[in-house]
């Protein structure tokens, strides 16, 4: 995952989110299906780690403590998501 | 509670102002069938839900509305970015001009406030769970009649998304009725 772009990275953890919050909807009307609550975990450690990774080289997405802000306080000033 | 993620569920990039789809958004914004509606309406019914897995799904599925009423907020400030004043005029959006400037505001593509009456929550979750069904319909014959009026693909390509979410929404709560019924028994 070293040469990759932030732009390649907001990609796939889009993809891997999405994946996921649909993947959370299953669930909760198919909770005994263990392949697809398999296919979650690996999916949200991977997503995890591009989080991580998306944190650190660049900003965190989260708030209320749930990214770090290692560049000073990034929050205000990253670009918000509905601008173009 | 809620923790909030800097990033569009779906991607949103309409890069040519359009004050008619704006207009036209705002069904989806503060209409009877908006995302506001769904979000309030399955956020509210989740709390006195009797059975978990129906519970999880309506606080899920709601949450998940706010995510898409963003991308309509979105949508609708982009349209309305860079217009000019002629613009607005022959799209009839110089009056919304006036009153919200660029902003999106809570109403429907006729201009009437979005109202709770829209909401059902009747504590009954058969009741709930079939109004809710028929909720995403509407929703995704909005989004169809909305794709029907534009032809720009950045436009259509993030309202196809939010229609497909309704067709799977509208499975979800299926399954979830069938789990009332049989826990009912």
């Amino acid at each position: 995952m070293n040469n990759i772009t932030e732009k390649e990275l907001l990609q796939q953890i889009a993809e891997y989110e999405f994946f996921l919050v649909d993947l959370n909807l299953y669930l909760d009307t198919h909770s005994s299906d263990t392949g697809a609550l398999n296919d979650y975990n690996s999916h949200s450690q991977q997503l995890t780690v591009l989080k991580d990774k998306y944190t650190r080289d660049y900003a965190p997405l989260e708030n209320f403590g749930n990214a770090l802000s290692l560049s000073g306080w990034q929050w205000n000033d990253t670009p918000w998501p509905w601008d173009l | 509670m809620w923790i909030y993620e800097k990033r569009l569920l779906y991607p949103v990039k309409i890069t040519n102002p359009n004050p008619r789809m704006a207009r036209l958004l705002l069904e989806q914004y503060g209409g009877s069938s908006s995302e506001l509606t769904a979000a309030n309406t399955y956020l509210n019914q989740r709390y006195t839900m009797p059975f978990g897995a129906v519970r999880a799904l309506l606080t899920d599925i709601g949450t998940e509305e706010l995510a898409h009423l963003e991308m309509i907020a979105s949508m609708i400030t982009q349209c309305l970015k860079a217009v000019s004043i002629e613009q607005l005029k022959s799209a009839g959006m110089d009056g919304w001009y006036a009153a919200h400037r660029t902003s999106p505001y809570p109403v429907n593509s006729s201009g009437e406030p979005w109202t709770t009456t829209y909401i059902v929550s009747s504590g009954d979750p058969v009741t709930d769970l079939t109004h809710d069904m028929a909720s995403e319909q509407q929703a995704r014959a909005v989004y169809e009649g909305l794709i029907d009026t534009s032809d720009d693909s950045n436009i259509t390509k993030p309202l196809q998304f939010l229609r497909q979410r309704e067709i799977v929404h509208y499975q979800r709560f299926e399954e979830a009725l069938a789990i009332v019924r049989t826990e009912l028994k």
